[in-house]
């Protein structure tokens, strides 16, 4: 294989990639933009609701309530969003009435069990509430509120009155101390979500440029121009496998530095003001190079897989139906690393494709065994060189070139193998 | 729409060739068919075993600190209390009596002992004087009135760890109910009566019927599966169909036939429709089956029978949303140009389709108020009030004839994009050759969203804690740095891209005049706004306190925050942006699309409107005098006036009152000083229609002469 | 080369070759011309506004008519503006000026109409690949209001004549370009329209192909359709053509048959004749434009 003319063919392949809506949009777009979006919108929403929330009017009704309990009521109804509402009709018809959702609450005021009689004055409460509606939620929670204060009131009176010290009452605080600094938070934040999204972002970044490369081709009626060039095809198949490859490692990379300079504002809330504190988005600046490595072998594979398939297509349509089973093939199986109990034991590491996304994970947390590593690569390279020689062997069949196989990988194989499988 | 014929004709047309289709069957349809349960059965299984690891995890505690006996004590009930919780259960999490916590001895340093995995948590005593010398070190950190002098129990954790974490949740739990249990026996050993929980006890009765609780759930989420399923359905006919035919040439020979456009849209939209509502009904059914073998479990929230005659007022409610959406979906395939293309927009076009159909999801959201008049948003919130049980039917009828006249409004357009020359033919110039300037009105609105996701990754890492440095780059540079690469790279003229251009001396009068005036009328704006989105009362009481620091002289703080931004944003949105998008739109649309994309740029949500609206008036002024220095002027002195408002303590005038009116008198007047002395922005608007028809075509030509010659000048 | 005509005179060949009856037409008014003539235009326009070249008249105050029985040919260079004008005549774009009518229906008053009367065949104008040549027949017989009653058996009429018989129902996407193209006409005629378009047919196919479809077409115009026919090709348009409009950059320059045409130029081979024309064109504009160049550059 001559290098420099595969070179020639990958700059090729790659200007013209550059220059191809779809694949600048999924592969760089995309992935840069989608963490800033995605945040924004959650935030936007987040104090949407809240502000929605806020807002809501409560209208309570307040039956049988002692004068002495009177504070209650004062507390709900000097609430700029609470309304007592005053009632004739009876408890029933005011349950009713908050089923029937024109009341948000009902509080009645019941005379105590027997136990609870020799405290002067003590009472039970009923709070009637709606669960099938929001604005009575929020009313339960407004009154439960008023109620708890009114009683934490009173204990407290009952208690000095009793001798007891504020002191002696309090007893002890209760705090709590977080050992984990906002590296340590960013890493574990970043380690549940990387190892999925990494996954997704390579084998989406790579789709459109493996269509691209073959049903395209294809479809701009290109692909003939290239085949009757001088270049050994071998050299062709090479430099569009690279090209698919680049985009696939490239896609997971930016998403992951994306995500990782998304960070301190995803644990500002968490970290508050210690977030200032985080660099470089908590990834380690020794595990960048193991990412790369295990991204880039991530990118071989995917871009070998879909390759394999994408080369029947002679339509766009085609090809994306082609890879479709391929990709979920890839994705579905990442649900499960996203438990973070799976850990890159030796024999995780043997499993292609998920050794790499643990492998991420691990390194971002800085904890990465040697050997795990040592596995993985291996394991990774094996299959990669498995996945391109397949490839090599299915792009060498001159109907597979020509684009007169019809019908995908699976009739091809059939054909090949079959016994009795129908004649090319 | 009249099921003529031809209508028939075509929408059998799609769905045969669908049905022909194997491959596409296959993938679209047959797989997430089969996908979904095992889906669904996967994530059950993971959170199972979730769970499962959860409830049967042993946190390991341990106790130290100068208060150490106290953690003792209180670990020592708190293992006791999780013991007999867990004999007292049913034992259904297999505790049989063991606690959850155990009791560990520390060894070496607290830090240590976490850090090595030796205990999960420990629950360091400490005196009141440790724990105020800590909170000393942390604003962060704060200590409530009621516990001045008193002892502390704290929870040190790792959050990064599971068991760390989880345990340190449990614990801080059972903390606070044995000190509740320590007070109780304090009083009650004082003389209270009766235990401090039967102090005014308080029960709790939900008063609507179970199915009702759960039909409010699944209607809160019900559009919006449905709607989904819908557009993923009706997308695979969509997508195909009309950009699909453009590429195979199919359109030429349809549009050549005598089928009205009408007649296309309507076979078409038909099989959209039918297709997207067939492949829902087989989902539901779908999961309604593995639901019934118990495959999968329902979480009993959601456990509800639908009677038939619900089922079918959902389905007749229903009916014009599906219309709508694959009416949109058909007008997005008219609009793209080939399959692909059309598969591009797709994900786009979901989401937006599916934003209405969160609208049930925020609390109170009433059908009967201006939600009505949403499309999609009104037929969501009718199906949960359905689900309730209780809408009123003029209500739903109204919403149901808005999202029906929607969807035939969506339709029409799809015809008239059948009849929109370009988009038929698919004879653009392209502008790849043309180049430069061309290449740049095609590009900017990419390049923008870039420049957004980055303005944002930039700005949250930046690593200085002084506002005047992070004001510097961020205005400074990042925002000069963009719209001189963009002139760079599409080799554009300066003069013509950032419009510079000398304006008429009268404008200034008008800048004058404008500036205090639209700062009042952006508050207002606000305030109206308020309305619509409404501010977290939390986030509204901190609005006018974290701004700017006092310690900064007030030069610095003009520099930096007025003349800087007025000048660098200036040239990014009234320079390249409006230079950019000028063609695409006529003036007051171009005003109000660059002022909202100013306003996104202030990415509070709150924050929005008012910018958005000094964006339009910014826009607008820079539209009338073809100049971009009267928007610098005016950037300026708006932030700058805002500063000193700020500075002096003037607390801006609440909701409208006198000052709304006012500011827009003032307004009015500003922009009718500036209209006098208007010298307009060139090129502004889209080139004159193709499709203008009068027998004369001189005559034709000098009318839409005429017209560019208005449109430039309105506003 | 023949020197600039002081005003391009396209009317004359049209006027030498005009039927008493076309004279009286057009005298008498819109719709007694319409009446008697198949296809008519008068002053049809299209102008583009394109992002590099400003103002384009792709079609320029093009007058054509069409009788029945007869094959007009437009013969003009790629970009002369041959597919504009048809497709304007087709319906699919709206003509920017003028007015075009077909069978009596003008192009922007009734459209339907228009279609109905007309079939259009291109090489752009492709078949559904996933239904069978009969279902297609039956679709556009259909779509094109053929009188639903007489469907199936005017399919069963097409099969026949266009030979369809063996492959009538195998996928459309199955079939060789040849097949494909014979069940295309059929198409074209499924609801035996009394106009006919064929823009550039021939452009993708082989000799024989090539040679057939003439053969097709020759046999509608003997039927009795009016039918219009662009070409690049002189052959092609001197074989088939009854007249032949020469277009170039969107304006017509001579109209007339073969005869006419020669007489008129006192040349004999179409190319010689479509080059004098043309010729005399591209002087005429090139002088105009260095006459008038403030003009020119307002226009964009």
């Amino acid at each position: 294989m001559d290098l420099r003319q595969i070179g020639t063919l990958y700059a090729h392949e790659m200007r013209s990639a550059l220059r191809e809506r779809n694949i600048v949009i999924f592969s760089i777009i995309v992935p840069i933009v989608m963490y800033p979006a995605m945040l924004w919108a959650l935030f936007a929403g987040m104090s949407f609701v809240q502000g929605q929330a806020d807002r809501l009017d409560s209208r309570v009704v307040l039956i049988g309530l002692p004068a002495e309990h009177q504070p209650i009521a004062d507390s709900l109804a000097s609430h700029d969003r609470v309304e007592v509402v005053t009632w004739d009709d009876g408890p029933a018809a005011a349950r009713d009435a908050v089923a029937r959702g024109r009341l948000d609450a009902l509080l009645e005021a019941r005379p105590p069990d027997a136990d609870d009689a020799p405290l002067a004055g003590n009472l039970r409460f009923e709070l009637s509430f709606n669960e099938a509606r929001d604005r009575s939620a929020t009313a339960r929670s407004r009154v439960e509120q008023a109620v708890g204060a009114h009683r934490d009131a009173w204990v407290e009176r009952e208690r000095r009155a009793l001798g007891v010290g504020d002191t002696l009452w309090a007893d002890f605080a209760i705090a709590r101390r977080d050992l984990t600094t906002p590296d340590d938070s960013a890493r574990f934040i970043l380690g549940l979500i990387v190892p999925f999204l990494m996954l997704i972002t390579v084998a989406i970044a790579a789709f459109y440029p493996a269509i691209d490369a073959t049903a395209g081709e294809r479809e701009r009626s290109t692909w003939e121009t290239l085949m009757t060039v001088a270049a050994p095809r071998s050299s062709v198949a090479a430099a569009k496998y690279l090209y698919v490859a680049t985009f696939g490692a490239a896609g997971g990379l930016l998403n992951l530095a994306a995500l990782a300079l998304s960070m301190r504002w995803i644990l500002e809330p968490l970290a508050g003001s210690a977030a200032g504190e985080l660099a470089g988005g908590g990834i380690p600046l020794a595990s960048i190079p193991i990412i790369g490595l295990g991204t880039a072998l991530l990118g071989l594979f995917v871009a070998a897989g879909m390759l394999v398939f994408a080369v029947f297509a002679r339509t766009f349509k085609e090809g994306q139906s082609m890879i479709t089973p391929f990709y979920l093939l890839i994705i579905l199986p990442a649900i499960f690393l996203q438990s973070p109990d799976i850990e890159l034991t030796p024999l995780m590491a043997a499993i292609p494709v998920a050794n790499v996304a643990l492998l991420i994970r691990e390194a971002i947390a800085g904890t990465a065994p040697p050997l795990a590593i040592a596995i993985t690569l291996v394991s990774m390279t094996f299959f990669v060189a498995l996945a391109v020689t397949f490839a090599q062997w299915v792009m060498r069949r001159e109907e597979v070139l020509l684009g007169s196989a019809g019908g995908g990988l699976g009739g091809f194989l059939r054909r090949q193998f079959g016994s009795n499988g129908r004649k090319a | 729409m009249r099921f003529t014929a031809a209508v028939r004709a075509i929408c059998a047309l799609e769905l045969r060739s669908l049905l022909r289709d194997p491959r596409t069957v296959l993938i679209s349809i047959v797989l997430p068919v089969l996908l979904l349960p095992v889906l669904l059965v996967a994530i059950n299984f993971v959170e199972d075993r979730r769970v499962e690891r959860e409830e049967t995890r042993i946190y390991r505690v341990a106790p130290a600190g100068t208060e150490g006996a106290l953690a003792r004590e209180v670990l020592d009930r708190v293992v006791e209390r999780s013991a007999t919780a867990r004999s007292d259960g049913e034992g259904a999490a297999g505790g049989g009596g063991e606690s959850r916590f155990r009791l560990m001895e520390l060894e070496g340093s607290v830090e240590e002992a976490i850090e090595a995995e030796r205990v999960d948590v420990v629950l360091e005593g400490l005196t009141s004087e440790e724990w105020e010398a800590w909170i000393a070190e942390d604003t962060a950190r704060t200590r409530p009135d009621e516990f001045e002098g008193v002892r502390v129990l704290r929870v040190v954790y790792r959050a990064n760890r599971t068991a760390s974490r989880e345990g340190a949740q449990a614990l801080r739990a059972e903390l606070f109910e044995v000190r509740d249990e320590r007070r109780d026996a304090i009083v009650r050993g004082a003389g209270f009566p009766v235990p401090l929980e039967r102090v005014a006890p308080l029960d709790t009765a939900n008063v609507a019927p179970a199915e009702v609780v759960s039909g409010a759930r699944l209607g809160r989420i019900l559009t919006v599966l449905l709607l989904a399923l819908v557009v993923l359905g009706g997308s695979i006919v969509a997508t195909d169909t009309l950009a699909g035919e453009k590429e195979r040439g199919t359109l030429n020979t349809l549009l050549t036939s005598a089928a009205s456009r009408t007649e296309i849209v309507s076979g078409k939209l038909l099989a959209v429709m039918a297709v997207g509502l067939a492949i829902a009904l087989v989902q539901v059914l779908n999961l309604w089956i593995y639901l019934g073998l118990g495959v999968i479990e329902a979480a009993e929230a959601y456990a509800i029978a639908v009677s038939p005659a619900l089922a079918l007022t959902l389905f007749v409610l229903y009916l014009p949303m599906v219309a709508l959406t694959a009416g949109v979906l058909l007008l997005t395939s008219a609009y793209a140009g080939s399959y692909k293309e059309a598969q591009l927009y797709l994900t786009p076009v979901l989401l937006g389709l599916l934003v209405p159909t969160l609208v049930p999801i925020l609390p109170d959201v009433s059908l009967e108020s201006a939600i009505v008049l949403v499309p999609i948003a009104n037929l969501s919130v009718a199906a949960r009030d359905l689900m309730i049980g209780d809408v009123s039917f003029a209500w739903l009828a109204a919403a149901w004839l808005v999202t029906t006249l929607a969807a035939l409004w969506v339709s029409r357009r799809t015809v008239h994009a059948l009849e929109d020359e370009e988009l038929v033919t698919g004879e653009a110039p392209s502008a790849a050759v043309v180049g430069g300037d061309a290449l740049f009105r095609r590009r900017i609105v990419r390049w923008f969203v870039v420049f957004w996701a980055v303005k944002i990754l930039i700005d949250f890492n930046l690593p200085f804690e002084d506002i005047r440095a992070v004001a510097l780059v961020s205005v400074g540079i990042v925002f000069l740095a963009f719209p001189l690469l963009v002139v760079r790279r599409f080799g554009l003229d300066p003069v013509e891209a950032f419009a510079l251009r000398r304006p008429r001396p009268g404008v200034w009068l008008g800048v004058a005049i404008g500036v205090p005036a639209g700062l009042i009328v952006a508050q207002s704006v606000f305030h109206l706004m308020n309305f619509v989105i409404p501010v977290p009362t939390e986030l509204l009481e901190s609005f006018g306190e974290s701004l700017l620091p006092e310690d900064i002289p007030l030069w610095q703080l003009v520099v930096l925050l007025s003349v800087l931004p007025g000048i660098t944003e200036e040239l990014t949105f009234r320079g390249v942006l409006l230079h950019g998008l000028r063609r695409r739109f006529g003036p007051v649309a171009l005003a109000l699309v660059v002022g909202l994309i100013f306003g996104f740029f202030h990415f509070q949500i709150f924050r929005i409107p008012s910018t958005a609206a000094i964006g339009v008036m910014l826009t607008a002024v820079t539209l009338m005098t073809g100049s971009i220095f009267p928007a610098i002027v005016w950037h300026t002195l708006n932030n700058a006036l805002a500063i000193w408002l700020g500075g002096i303590g003037f607390e801006p005038p609440g909701e409208f009152g006198l000052w709304a009116p006012l500011g827009a008198a003032g307004l009015a007047l500003a922009f009718w000083i500036i209209w006098m002395n208007r010298t307009p922005y060139p090129d502004v608007g889209p080139p004159p229609g193709n499709t203008g028809w009068d027998p004369d075509p001189d005559q034709s030509e000098r009318a839409s002469r005429a017209s560019v010659l208005k449109s430039t000048q309105m506003e | 080369m023949i020197p600039p005509a002081p005003t391009p005179d396209h009317d004359r060949p049209r006027g030498a070759a005009g039927s008493a009856g076309e004279r009286a037409g057009s005298g008498a008014g819109d719709a007694g011309a319409a009446g008697t003539l198949p296809v008519r235009t008068e002053a049809l326009t299209k102008i583009y506004h394109d992002d590099g070249r400003g103002e384009v008249r792709a079609v320029d105050r093009v007058d054509l008519t069409c009788r029945r029985g007869e094959i007009l040919g437009l013969l003009g260079a790629n970009g002369a503006g041959k597919t504009t004008a048809l497709r304007m005549l087709s319906t699919v774009l709206q003509p920017t000026g003028g007015r075009a009518w077909v069978m009596g229906h003008e192009v922007r008053e009734e459209p339907e109409r228009v279609r109905e009367r007309l079939g259009f065949y291109s090489a752009s104008t492709a078949l559904y690949p996933k239904i069978t040549p009969r279902e297609t027949l039956r679709f556009f017989a259909r779509v094109n209001r053929y009188p639903a009653e007489r469907v199936e058996a005017r399919v069963e009429e097409l099969i026949d004549r266009f030979g369809i018989g063996d492959f009538a129902d195998s996928r459309v996407e199955k079939l060789s370009s040849g097949m494909k193209q014979k069940v295309s006409i059929a198409r074209t005629v499924a609801h035996d329209p009394p106009v006919l378009i064929f823009d550039e047919p021939t452009v993708a196919l082989d000799v024989l192909n090539a040679i057939e479809l003439r053969g097709i077409i020759g046999g509608l115009r003997d039927e009795g359709k009016a039918i219009l026919f662009s070409t690049h090709i002189m052959s092609e348009a001197e074989q088939l053509c009854d007249r032949i409009a020469i277009i170039h950059q969107g304006k017509i320059l001579a109209t007339g048959t073969l005869d006419e045409l020669r007489e008129a130029t006192g040349l004999h081979y179409l190319e010689e004749i479509f080059v004098h024309y043309a010729g005399v064109r591209d002087t005429d504009e090139a002088t105009l434009e260095q006459m008038q160049p403030a003009e020119e550059a307002e226009g964009g």
